[in-house]
């Protein structure tokens, strides 16, 4: 999808921030397009929450400049800014439940009376939570998580910012919330930016990355970059095959630059323990 | 703006304590209008007096005011709310005004509940003149519009100090324990600040409208109100939101 549509949705160029003398961000320049799953990366601290807080308007840039949907007016930012969903952490009342409070933000964003009971039903059963009928207060980590990620899913928006989504999280709701995320983007056409400091993760459900050091995107790249990065081919052979291989590459006259044992990662061994699955 | 009322208004009002607080508001009048009828005589006076009575109480500002701002502002700080909301588009300037716009229409309609029990309580029997009757009725919006001021700087201070609990014990101090002590001022030390309060503005207004006169001390009121709006707006355009 990224590759055949480059419309940016989603555009800073240069925008610094400082709070007294301290520069968070000293000049991130970085476009989303559409139908991208954009990975934000950078350890705690470098500055991936200040960039969706200047994107959704909940801080002031010092200098540079913010566009989304292609908005070139101050009005039309904040007009645009209603296309986007948004999970930067809970952001419900405790003492409601899980479905009031999605009624209470449906309501606020507009959504047309006689479709959010519809709406609300869907985007419970998308995040998994359509039997819970409890609190806010009484939810898990993990319930939370994904009662956020409903709430930003609510109305279909065409952007959709998820900040560090997996933020303790079990392997399973890890797993759950990847698989949430690349289907947003397939199913529902939504241009995704994500941030998480857990590189393999990331690597697992974005295609292209931001890497964010210093307060600057020191690069970006897509998983294209990172198969190019090392140009070798891996060939997988059984453990009883493996002398008949090595004679037979032998005598077609190709080296074997490296041989290693595959080890099942901890994350398959696990989901193959426990059942349940990754993707 | 006009989708946040509405979603919050649907939220607020599940809200029990205003109810409880609206139910034993009118409960107050009932009593205190009765009670003014046997003590004082059945008639207008009697009437006007229970009715002043039961407004100039104590019990009004903490089952109308109290509440209403619990209801409205209490969770918007812990819920982080506000990020979510001005994150999809909405002005800072528009999200405080819809806030307080709720408060007064919650204020509105308890103080409507009131008129229309203070009306039904205006037996013919009591000849009770179109005037008093009226005066009466601005006797009641007078002290809604005094509760809208109280909540305007509670929320104020609320928003400027990040913190709910202070806005909560500023909505006590200016419903109870200002006037109590701006009084106290006025009358040990000589002190005339409490005449240009709300509370002191208000009282002049109506005793102004009840000897015929244009009541135009609600001028400085309506700006006490603007400028603690205006100074929580400057604020909060300045604000950093944390996640």
């Amino acid at each position: 999808m990224s590759n055949t549509d480059t419309q940016a949705v989603i555009r800073l160029d240069g925008v610094e921030k400082s709070y007294g003398k301290h520069h968070v961000l000293k000049g991130v320049t970085m476009q989303v397009n559409k139908g991208d799953i954009y990975g934000l990366v950078g350890k705690n601290g470098a500055g991936k929450t200040t960039i969706f807080k200047m994107i959704l308007g909940l801080s002031e840039f010092t200098t540079g400049s913010v566009s989304i949907a292609g908005s070139t007016t101050k009005k039309e930012l904040y007009t645009n800014r209603g296309k986007i969903g948004f999970f930067v952490g809970s952001n419900f009342y405790n003492y409601l439940t899980g479905k009031a409070n999605l009624e209470y933000y449906a309501r606020a964003k507009g959504i047309p009376r006689n479709e959010i009971k519809d709406e609300i039903s869907r985007v419970l059963e998308l995040v998994g939570l359509q039997d819970v009928k409890q609190p806010v207060k009484g939810y898990s980590l993990g319930m939370k998580q994904r009662l956020g990620i409903g709430n930003a899913i609510l109305g279909n928006p065409e952007i959709l910012i998820l900040d560090e989504p997996t933020n303790g999280l079990d392997p399973q709701g890890i797993a759950d919330i990847r698989h949430m995320v690349r289907r947003f983007r397939d199913e529902y056409g939504m241009t995704v930016i994500v941030s998480s400091h857990i590189l393999g993760e990331l690597e697992n459900t974005a295609d292209r990355f931001g890497i964010v050091h210093n307060g600057v995107i020191a690069k970006e790249i897509t998983q294209e970059d990172l198969s190019l990065k090392r140009p070798e081919i891996e060939l997988s052979v059984s453990m009883d095959d493996l002398e008949k291989a090595r004679q037979v590459l032998s005598q077609s006259g190709i080296n074997i630059l490296k041989e290693g044992k595959e080890k099942v990662t901890l994350e398959d061994y696990y989901f193959e323990l426990i059942g349940g699955e990754a993707d | 703006m006009r989708n946040l009322i509405k979603a919050d208004l649907c939220r607020i009002l599940k809200t029990k304590m205003l109810y409880v607080g609206t139910v034993i508001a009118v409960a107050v009048l009932v009593f205190t209008i009765l009670r003014s009828l046997t003590s004082a005589g059945r008639n207008a006076t009697g009437y006007m007096s229970g009715l002043n009575s039961a407004l100039d109480g104590f019990i009004f500002p903490v089952v109308i005011a109290l509440p209403v701002f619990i209801a409205v502002f209490s969770h918007e700080l812990t819920s982080k709310s506000m990020q979510c909301i001005l994150g999809h588009g909405l002005t800072r300037g528009k999200l405080i005004t819809s806030k307080l716009l709720e408060a007064a229409i919650l204020l509105a309609g308890i103080f409507a509940i009131i008129m229309i029990a203070a009306i039904v309580l205006a037996s013919p029997e009591y000849s009770i003149s179109s005037r008093q009757m009226t005066n009466g009725i601005i006797a009641i919006w007078l002290r809604a519009l005094r509760f809208f001021g109280y909540i305007c700087f509670s929320a104020m201070i609320m928003f400027i100090a990040n913190s709910t609990s202070l806005g909560i014990i500023v909505c006590v101090a200016f419903t109870l324990v200002l006037r109590i002590g701006f009084m106290a001022l006025s009358r040990l030390g000589g002190i005339e600040v409490y005449d240009y309060t709300i509370d002191g503005l208000l009282d002049w207004v109506y005793k102004s409208i009840e000897a015929g006169g244009p009541g135009l001390q609600i001028i400085p009121v309506f700006l006490y109100i603007i400028a603690a709006v205006s100074i929580t707006i400057i604020f909060f355009n300045r604000k950093e939101f944390e996640f």
